[in-house]
Order: structure tokens, then sequence, then C-alpha cells
């Protein structure tokens, strides 16, 4: 059997993948975070439906960041 | 397949046929790819007696091949979970443990990474704009989150239009692309997979005789 409890309990390896999960989490985090300033400079770049498709498209990409940044919360706190 | 290779030089044959007089004013959706006269929409330097007599998005066939990766991808956990014990047991590996909080993180990541994917897939496609105006043709790429760019043309600029329709998709579908050749060292605009590049074409080319023969 393959037990990999051990290594997440071992404490510098568990330290190790702990941070390497946070990084991955905190640099997608950067990356949709470059994004959403993009749409809002192309929000202001061109205004569809005078205003109402620009306002629903950056509503939902504001919401999936904030869904971005409470799993990265989350995982500061639970792992 | 034979391509469909049309110039704008074939319509100053007939120039009695007004393909601007005849757009019909329509009103914008969110999923609007083909809209003429559009109600709402307005850009950054547009004229205040400026009107947009085109709005062009790409042709809502192109979006289905990232549409099917990302619901290949969202299914793709739920049909390799089954077969990944007995995958370890033909290597050798009868039992694999992972804590239960780092499998929650690392599904709830990957699910994120997935809906971001098609977000990022959607926005590319939804600020993908081309619009014809009375007085130049404005071309805005969003091909990914580091790369956006914004080119116009003055229509008296143009020295040609041409349009290409190649393969079964874009025959039945009617879509192509059109590519609009500008005078001097102002860069060619490129109008990709567009729904009616014939007709876009068409408009293109009258709108420039009519500023032409205005001046």
């Amino acid at each position: 059997m393959i037990d990999l409890f051990p290594l997440f309990e071992t404490t510098s390896l568990d330290l190790g993948i702990k941070i390497f999960i946070l990084f991955l989490i905190f640099l997608f985090m950067v990356f949709m975070f470059i994004a959403l300033v993009n749409v809002r400079a192309l929000n202001r770049l061109v205004l569809l439906e005078s205003g109402r498709s620009s306002f629903i498209i950056q509503a939902i990409f504001a919401f999936y960041f904030l869904l971005i940044v409470s799993l990265f919360l989350l995982a500061l706190a639970i792992l | 397949m034979a391509d469909e290779h049309h110039s704008g030089e074939e319509s100053k044959k007939h120039p009695t046929s007004d393909s601007v007089a005849s757009l019909k004013n329509d009103r914008l959706n969110f999923f609007s790819t083909y809209v003429e006269l559009p109600n709402g929409v307005s850009y950054e330097n547009q004229e205040d007696d400026e009107k947009i007599l085109v709005f062009l998005r790409r042709h809502p066939v192109t979006n289905f091949p990232w549409i099917f990766i990302a619901l290949f991808l969202y299914f793709l956990p739920f049909l390799v979970a089954p077969i990944l014990p007995g995958l370890f047991e033909t290597m050798g590996i009868f039992d694999v443990s992972v804590p239960g909080n780092y499998i929650f993180i690392l599904s709830s990541f990957y699910f994120l990474i997935v809906t971001g994917y098609w977000l990022l897939c959607f926005i590319s496609w939804f600020y993908n704009i081309s619009m014809v105006t009375n007085n130049e043709v404005v071309d805005i790429d969003y091909t990914g989150v580091f790369h956006k760019s914004i080119a116009t043309t003055n229509l008296r600029e143009i020295q040609d239009v041409e349009y290409i329709q190649k393969g079964l998709l874009q025959t039945f579908f009617n879509y192509g692309d059109v590519f609009i050749q500008t005078a001097g060292s102002r860069p060619n605009l490129e109008f990709l997979r567009i729904p009616h590049p014939a007709k876009v074409s068409d408009i293109i080319m009258d709108e420039k005789r009519k500023v032409e023969e205005n001046d």
C-alpha cells in the first residue's frame, strides 16, 4: 500500500506542498486580476447595450475573482 | 475545398447596388454577432456625428471547440476517478490515500481553472469586435489576458476589400474572413470569421465610395 498521508504529515514536506499549492492558487489569482483589469479597460473602450452587457460581464468576472480569493483563503485555513 | 475569394473591385462593377441604404436598424443583445445600425453601442474616440453601420463579432459556430473542451474538462474527473483504482492496480499500487482537505482544495482549484478557461474564451469572443462606421473601420482584438489591440483606419485610406470563405462550415453557416487593405504604412485590418463577409465587404466599399464622392 502506498500511503501518502506521511508525506503530508512530515513537517518539511508538508510545508513544501502547502506552499506550492498556495503559490499556484496565488499565481492564478494574480492572472485573473489582470484579466479583470483588462475587462474594465475594454468596457471603457467600447460600451455595449448602453453599458448593460459591460456591467454583466464585469460582475461575472468580479464574482469569479472573489471565488478564487475565497479558495486561496480556504486553502490557507485548512491545509 | 475551393476557396470563395472575392475582391472589393468586383462590387465596383455594380454601382447601382447600395448596400448601406438597405441597412435595417437592429437591437444589439448579449450574443449578437452581426447587427446593422446598432442601438446603444459607442466606442472611445467616436465622433459626435459618427454612426456605426455594422457591428460584428466572430460567428457563434467558432465558439463550439472551446465549449466542447470546457464541457469535457468539467466531466473529466468524473470519468477518470472510477478507472483510477484499476489503473493503479495494474501498476502494482493497491491503495493510495491522500488527505481529504488536499483533495477538496485541489479539486476546487481544478474546477475554478476550467471555469476560468471558458470565461476567458468567452471574453475573447465577446470583445473581439469589428465595426464599420460612416467614417472609419474599427477592429478590436482581445486574444488573451496579455494581448489586446485596437486598430482603426479611415475609409479614405482603404484601397481594397476582399473576403474569403473556405471550407464546409464557413460555406454552410455563411461566415468568413474580410481583409481590408489600407494605403501607405498603415496596417491592414482583418475581420476574421465574421458572419455575412460578402455583405460586409460591400458595405465597406459602398461607404468608401460615398465618402470619396462627398470629398
